[in-house]
């Protein structure tokens, strides 16, 4: 047992006030709460029902026919996955993913180890695009207004757009594209430049200005002393997983200043809570050499080796602040690096210059390729009333939209993994894009669009490769197979200190903007799993809140759930209150992406829309707003307290040398072949909820939706345990992911009735849902509450999963069943048949459970216990390590490894 | 008052009463019976299928190999089915034009598959991997029956889980056996060669040293037994564990 745990952790504030048995009763059975009561005879009602029906479940016969295939391509096989390198767009730069397509459909996402932002991991979004492919919201067809049209309908009107801009060369025509780092998209854009000279691009992103010119790459490797003025480097972005990993492996000093609680200080080893305008101050007394002498000295102590991050939402001011104190830290070549820009930026427009434009009336045609103005752009540019008035407009997006109805003409767009095309990573490295399916819907790229436009033939492959013709054949196909293209890192040019704008007009109370660590901008909106994915620090889900610090809460005598007004130049938007731990006083903050009219079935007018507060000159804070509350209560669903375990240690911390692990007295399990176990590092752990999303693709586990959240029922077989420690005003956060634990003497496995859940030789606690009966005992014997049982048919009723998404190796669950982690049996069984048929024994690289594949920051190591020299066994004998209850004696083949203390 | 029933509904009642249970036990048996059949699994059972393959003429005749048609049968989960360009690799000239075949052509022209009847099709919840059967041993009749003979395919065994369960049964026990005596008797199995080693595979040094040290873990110093043979044979039935085929 390694480190121990000083002080008291807590989950949801409510149990640091008086009613803390209320709120532990609450917590364990959530539905006694709000159960109804049910009439004796419907009782005996539905009992009769359930028993005449119980028998019919085996009267199904289905037997799908054996299939010849009319020809079999080399390589393949029944049954056997392909695996796709492609690129995945964020904020428009590129991650690269390896797409694992099972009979053509793709089912799962794992990261490129070839590709510089992947390194072999993901984040949440990449997992996720799993499911949007096969959104059934989709669209499907062209729509004139909202009125659905043919293909050739459309063609016509493009083919009469295109004739009229030969004629007037593109006058009064804009083309309005997401930010984009695409090559390809570059060279078509040029090309349509030579056609129609008259023609204007803009680029728009609701989370950064695409135009910023240089950009900053950090290098958390090359620094020891990292200050973060309200940059969330580890949470959210195109950068997480690179920096994350960066991050675990030279652990720098890192020191927070923010309004709002991130991921980043979660782990950070200071962490200064101050409202925007404080952010400001403390940035322009560092740079005149003044300032918290902790923070000077821990700048000044690593010369050559301290850099200074300002966040996205921070001022041009604080940036030029920022670079003022790098310059003098010496970090630029060191842990900063400043590269042309990646993005395509060259002749391009901001969105303001389009919004002119638009309101002086001179516009003839606008395309609005793969981007969402008219929900996420400032509301003061009113883009969607503005947007209207343009005789010819044409949406290109993968739903029907906002923008897409206040266009007249709207195109499908099509899926990524079903698209030809290039992206570049935060650093400028290209990875091509490859289809991993056929369309599963008709449907145009944009740079097929765009290719129309130029008179060129709307095939994505061939302007891929027109564009990347400098290549070789030989090199392409190496391209494609690895997913980047080497040698294209952006070049380092010199750093420009930003011009500080005019000085900003601060008030009392400061409303600051967060992009969603689900939900990004709202592109997500739609998807189920990313909707029903705790967030990481409220474990909120299926919707946002507006976060307030308890001393402003107090005064404002609100509490969490009340309603609140939030008032700003004239808007005026109602949100929940979320009463946030280690949130600056007088600071609100909201997430971006909630509250979209028309995002489809599964994620319209969930939440508060923030972006109707946001003004195009200040887009990341709201100075001098009103907040008052209303009557009425929000509904805020948060996991933060279901499944509490009993363990006033559950998070131990250890000074940073720990001693050897003692020997144990217990007698061994026997075991003799393999003897599988994890070991989950808590202190390498950024609490980013990537192996929640990971699990849940893998193993075809159920979206619930809200109602059944609320009742406790979440399916995720491993969840993200949130602790706090200490006031709170700025508490300690510490992140903990419960999986099974695979108890070597399971309490879950004695109460079962019908020997539904059995151990296995291999030490896996095996699940048989043919056996369940489900009677649930397993789940109430379970002392870390990680059995998930299907109270209903969660697999057909919506937000179900559809169908093809599901991996065909794994069982999908049906209504009565428990279920729970399976330490990703069907990976070991698949390693195991292939290393029979090699003939040898399974290496520790065979296995790797989806949680372990995708985590940022190599948290989760996952192999055989029986190897003493496997990373699991070498971590198993660290001094750091623990069992979650081990004073159960459950011996848990799922341990931790206890966090190193902060440095102060 | 009159009685309601008389004596001889009395006793006819009672008899049935006593019926009751013994047909019930009976039937039970009867659906027992029947459930272990042969006949309920459909063994010796045939299908009707787009072309009357022969696999007598195929395998007897001409010798192709299983391997051949069926080219996961060795190394892929599923042994999978021949694509139509294979079957005419040979019949676009022999038997060209004959209405027997004309599904292959059909197949290619509209890029459909064709659609055979399975014989061996395992229940949803069962995951086989038939690479893995093939590695370990298992000639193809152990299953498929005497194939090269068979006019009409027809199913040689029941495949249920009783069925599979039988064979996992012995060879565990099997291997289980022969590694209890390789374990105890390492110093006299390592001179005399490679004989008791356990099968799975002799050749690679590092497959000998991570299973000596595992092993080491249920020896004592001095080479005696740290745990009872019983307890050993108790932790590893791997082949009979739920999660071996069901997951």
């Amino acid at each position: 047992m390694g480190g121990d745990t000083p002080g008291t952790l807590w989950r949801g504030i409510e149990e640091l006030t008086a009613d803390r048995i209320e709120a532990l009763l609450e917590a364990e059975f959530p539905v006694l709460h709000q159960m109804g009561t049910m009439d004796r005879r419907d009782l005996i009602r539905l009992m009769g029902a359930s028993l005449a029906l119980a028998g019919l479940t085996a009267c199904e016969q289905r037997k799908p026919p054996l299939l010849s295939q009319p020809s079999s391509p080399e390589g393949q096989a029944a049954d056997k996955p392909l695996y796709f390198a492609t690129s995945l767009g964020l904020d428009g730069y590129g991650r690269g993913v390896l797409v694992k397509s099972h009979d053509g459909r793709p089912i799962k996402v794992e990261g490129n180890p070839l590709h510089p932002a992947s390194l072999g991991a993901t984040d949440v979004f990449m997992q996720a695009e799993i499911l949007s492919i096969y959104d059934p919201d989709r669209s499907r067809t062209p729509r004139l207004g909202s009125e659905p049209r043919p293909w050739s309908a459309l063609r016509r009107f493009l083919a009469a757009q295109r004739m009229e801009m030969t004629a007037d060369g593109g006058e009064g025509t804009h083309i309005l594209i997401g930010a984009t780092s695409s090559p390809t998209v570059a060279g078509l854009i040029e090309r349509l430049r030579a056609r129609y000279p008259a023609m204007r691009f803009h680029s728009y992103s609701p989370i950064s200005d695409p135009l910023a010119s240089p950009e900053l790459i950090y290098r958390f490797d090359h620094v020891d002393t990292v200050l973060s003025l309200g940059a969330d480097f580890l949470g959210a972005g195109p950068a997480q997983v690179r920096y994350a990993r960066d991050w675990k492996a030279a652990r720098p000093r890192l020191i927070v200043v923010e309004s709002s609680p991130t991921l980043t200080s979660a782990r950070a080893d200071e962490r200064l809570p101050l409202a925007p305008h404080e952010i400001e101050m403390l940035a322009a007394e560092l740079a005149a050499g003044q300032g918290p002498p902790s923070i000077v000295q821990a700048l000044a102590g690593t010369p050559g080796r301290a850099m200074v991050i300002a966040g996205r939402d921070q001022p041009p001011a604080v940036h030029a602040l920022a670079y003022r104190i790098n310059e003098r830290l010496g970090a630029f070549g060191n842990g900063i690096v400043a590269v042309a820009p990646v993005r395509i930026a060259e002749g391009i427009e901001p969105l303001d210059a389009l919004v002119a434009a638009m309101a002086a009336g001179r516009m003839r045609r606008l395309a609005i390729l793969d981007c969402n103005p008219a929900y996420d752009a400032p509301a003061d540019l009113a883009f969607d009333t503005l947007a209207a008035r343009v005789p010819a407009t044409l949406h290109l997006g993968i739903s029907h939209d906002e923008t897409a109805r206040v266009c007249r003409w709207h195109a499908p767009q099509r899926h990524v993994l079903e698209s030809w095309g290039d992206l570049r990573a935060y650093d400028g490295t290209v990875g091509l894009q490859q289809p991993a399916t056929v369309p599963l819907v008709p449907g145009l790229s944009t740079i097929e669009l765009l290719a129309f436009f130029a008179g060129e033939r709307p095939d994505g492959r061939a302007l891929v490769r027109r564009q990347w013709n400098g290549l070789s054949e030989a090199d392409w196909m190496r391209a494609l197979e690895a997913g980047v293209v080497s040698g294209t890192e952006a070049e380092a040019i010199d750093p420009v200190s930003p011009s500080p704008t005019r000085p900003i007009q601060y008030g009392a109370m400061t409303l600051t903007f967060q992009p969603d660590a689900r939900l990004w901008d709202g592109r997500f909106a739609n998807n189920a799993w990313l909707q029903e994915l705790p967030s990481p620090l409220t474990k909120l889900v299926w919707g946002n809140a507006a976060l307030i610090a308890p001393a402003t809460a107090a005064s404002l005598e609100v509490e969490t759930g009340d309603i609140v007004e939030i008032a700003h130049r004239g808007a005026t938007v109602k949100a929940p209150v979320w009463v946030m731990p280690g949130q600056a006083p007088g600071v609100v903050t909201l997430s971006l992406g909630y509250g979209r009219p028309s995002a489809g079935r599964v994620g319209s007018e969930i939440g508060t829309n923030a972006f109707r507060l946001r003004a195009a000159d200040t887009p990341w804070a709201a100075h001098d707003v009103q907040v008052r509350k209303v009557p009425g209560n929000g509904r805020l669903i948060s996991t933060q307290r279901h499944q509490p375990i009993a363990d006033s240690g559950a998070i131990r911390t250890v000074e940073a040398d720990a001693p050897e692990e003692q020997p144990s007295l217990y007698p061994e399990f026997p075991s003799l072949g393999h003897a599988w176990g994890m070991v989950i590092d808590l202190d390498a752990c950024i609490g980013c909820g990537a192996c929640t999303i990971a699990c849940q693709a893998e193993n075809n586990i159920p979206v619930v939706g809200p109602d059944e959240v609320e009742r406790g029922r979440e399916m995720h077989w491993i969840r993200v345990d949130r602790y706090h420690q200490g006031p709170a005003e700025a508490p300690e956060t510490h992140f903990q992911p419960v999986p099974c634990m695979h108890c070597e003497k399971a309490p879950c496995e004695v109460v079962c009735p019908v020997g539904a859940t059995v151990h296995s030789a291999e030490g896996l606690n095996q699940m048989v849902y043919n056996r369940c009966i489900g009677t649930r005992t397993c789940s109430n014997n379970c002392p870390y509450k990680v059995r998930r049982f299907n109270w209903f048919d969660y697999q057909s009723k919506a937000p179900a999963t559809p169908a093809p998404a599901n991996n065909p190796r794994v069982t999908v669950r049906d209504r009565g069943v428990m279920e729970k982690c399976t330490y990703c049996v069907q990976r070991i069984n698949a390693a195991r048949a292939d290393a029979a048929v090699e003939g040898r024994d399974i290496r520790e690289s065979d296995v790797h459970t989806a949680c372990q594949q995708v985590c940022p920051t190599d948290a989760i190591a996952f192999g055989d216990l029986n190897d003493p020299n496997s990373k699991v066994s070498r971590l198993r004998r660290s001094g750091r390590n623990y069992a979650l209850l081990g004073n159960l004696n459950t011996r848990p083949r799922t341990t931790y490894l206890a966090r190193r203390r902060r440095r102060t | 008052m009159a009685q309601i029933f008389s004596a001889r509904t009395d006793r006819r009642l009672r008899r049935l009463l006593l019926a009751l249970p013994v047909l019930f036990i009976v039937l039970l048996a009867l659906g027992f019976y029947q459930f272990r059949s042969s006949a309920h699994w459909g063994v010796g059972g045939t299908a009707d299928q787009p072309i009357g393959f022969r696999h007598d003429i195929h395998v007897s005749e001409l010798g192709l190999d299983c391997g051949f048609c069926h080219t996961g049968a060795e190394h892929e989960a599923a042994a999978g089915m021949p694509s139509a360009s294979t079957c005419l690799v040979c019949h676009s000239q022999v038997w060209r034009g004959v209405e027997a075949l004309r599904p292959l052509f059909t197949s290619i022209e509209l890029d459909q598959p064709i659609e055979w009847k399975s014989l061996y099709r395992l229940p949803g919840h069962t995951r086989f991997h038939h690479g893995a059967h093939a590695a370990s041993g298992v000639a193809c009749a152990a299953c498929h029956g005497d194939v090269a003979t068979m006019v009409k395919t027809e199913k040689a065994e029941p495949m249920s889980m009783a069925w599979c369960l039988d064979c996992h049964r012995q060879v565990g026990e099997r291997r289980q056996r022969k590694r209890i005596e390789a374990l105890f008797s390492l110093g006299h199995t390592r001179e005399s060669g490679s004989r008791r080693r356990p099968q799975v595979n002799p050749a690679s040094p590092l497959f000998e040293a991570r299973q000596e040290q595992r092993d080491s873990r249920f020896r004592g110093s001095d080479g005696s037994k740290a745990l009872a043979a019983e307890d050993i044979a108790f932790a590893s039935p791997r082949l009979t564990d739920c999660s071996t085929c069901h997951y």
